[in-house]
């Protein structure tokens, strides 16, 4: 009986006491990851200037992008969107061409698809 | 109905709007740079539809001209932040250069590594956005710089990122030296925000949390040993129901303990080990962003006895 206290208060220790996980690192080849994956990365991929031009139906949504140790812009649909970290950029739901870099050194570069009403986060490993 | 509230079907109304338009009010106004294509509502820098470098070039020149003003009156601090908001709101590399140019005079003239890291920060901005310009991805529909421009003005950002860092070095060779009275007073006045207190609390929550942890065994030991003496004792002994009132009074001192222990330990752990974490991700931030500073910090934990005595000893340096 006195055992089963004993292991029942470290137990309630152990939880209180236990730090919460970090978030996971981005290990993806491409130095991008993306949350939902409802919200589909195409690395290296890009948009003809008909596809950029085209309207978007829908509910926007938000990106919010950070990078992992290190600094960088952030350019949406051809044109500076910011420095990083970037919340809540407000997107039309479709595709976006995406490019992340660092003066001359490219961190990620590709199209990434924002569902309607979606917020999607981003984060990018600098390399 | 009191006096005060909405009568009528118009005050009401009235009321109704003013109930809706106080949220609105408080929401972030979009804007005005959003392309049209873009969907882009929440950025203040991203420019408007079609850019020319001619209009971008006319709508520079103003700008350009009220930093001048302000560097030769001797206030390159308004004429950097000037030129960093303008540069923001075109998101214009050339004025990002400018910026990062009138930055490094700034933290000549304030011996501020802060103003000549900002300078940094705005040269690269500039440079980022100056590189993405030869990229095949940029919008055919903006271009904030000439084209024929854009090599001439890498060179440039390129050069101001040397002079600052330069400058910086400078800066630091300079540190022996000593600081000025003023500049001494107020960094004794203003502890630096590197997370230091919430290491002391942390620690101090974790000794607390310690502490408990010892009283949970200390009465867990005693409980043991009363409730294995009880255990022992012969109940047809004469003395037995004075020993086992003994044991009993041990037994519930015991359990105080142990209850008395096990919040104490897991408020003061939980918070202690939460704020140390913070505390020195906090810290190491701080030492990011402000390079090196005090090293020195440690945490040592060692056993301690003596005479009727025995515990922990923890002691930091913050």
């Amino acid at each position: 009986m006195q055992f089963l206290r004993l292991f029942s208060a470290f137990a309630l220790l152990a939880a209180l006491a236990a730090p919460t996980p970090a978030d996971a690192a981005c290990s993806d080849p491409s130095n991008l990851c993306v949350e939902p994956k409802a919200a589909k990365w195409e690395p290296d991929a890009s948009l003809s200037a008909k596809q950029l031009k085209a309207k978007r139906k829908g509910a926007s949504g938000t990106l919010s992008l950070k990078i992992e140790e290190g600094r960088g812009s952030v350019f949406v649909d051809g044109r500076f969107a910011g420095i990083a970290p970037l919340s809540s950029l407000e997107l039309g739901p479709g595709k976006h061409d995406i490019q992340v870099r660092d003066g001359s050194k490219i961190l990620a570069e590709g199209v990434i698809t924002i569902p309607k009403g979606a917020t999607v986060k981003a984060t990018v490993r600098y390399p | 109905m009191s006096a005060l509230a909405p009568s009528g079907p118009c005050s009401r109304l009235l009321a109704a709007l003013i109930a809706v338009s106080l949220p609105l009010g408080a929401l972030p106004a979009p804007a005005a740079a959003a392309g049209p294509h873009l969907g882009l509502v929440a950025l203040a820098a991203a420019p408007t539809g079609k850019l020319s470098a001619s209009d971008a070039a006319s709508a520079r020149k103003s700008v350009q001209d009220k930093a001048k003003g302000l560097l030769s009156a001797d206030d390159p601090d308004g004429a950097a932040e000037l030129l960093a908001d303008e540069a923001d709101k075109k998101a214009d590399p050339i004025l990002y250069i400018d910026a990062a140019q009138a930055y490094k005079a700034a933290g000549v003239k304030n011996k501020s590594r802060v103003d000549l890291e900002n300078g940094m920060e705005k040269a690269r901005v500039g440079l980022d956005i100056l590189y993405f310009l030869q990229d095949p991805r940029v919008d055919p529909d903006w271009q904030p710089v000439e084209p024929g421009d854009v090599s001439s003005e890498i060179s440039r950002g390129e050069k101001a990122i040397e002079s600052l860092e330069k400058a910086v070095e400078d800066l630091a060779n300079k540190k022996d030296e000593p600081a000025p009275v003023e500049e001494e007073d107020k960094k004794r006045k203003k502890a630096p925000k590197d997370g230091r207190g919430l290491i002391a609390t942390g620690a101090a929550f974790t000794v607390l949390g310690v502490a408990g942890l010892g009283m949970l065994g200390a009465g867990l030991a005693i409980s043991s040993s009363a409730q294995k003496h009880v255990d022992g004792l012969n109940p047809s002994d004469p003395m037995f129901p004075d020993q086992v009132a003994d044991d009993d009074k041990k037994g519930k001192l015991g359990n105080t303990l142990v209850y008395a222990g096990i919040p104490i330990a897991a408020v003061g752990l939980a918070t202690g080990i939460a704020l140390l974490v913070v505390g020195v991700k906090k810290r190491k931030r701080y030492r990011e962003e402000n390079g090196g500073g005090d090293t020195s910090a440690s945490i040592q934990v060692f056993p301690v006895t003596g005479r009727g005595y025995a515990g922990l000893s923890l002691s930091g340096r913050f």
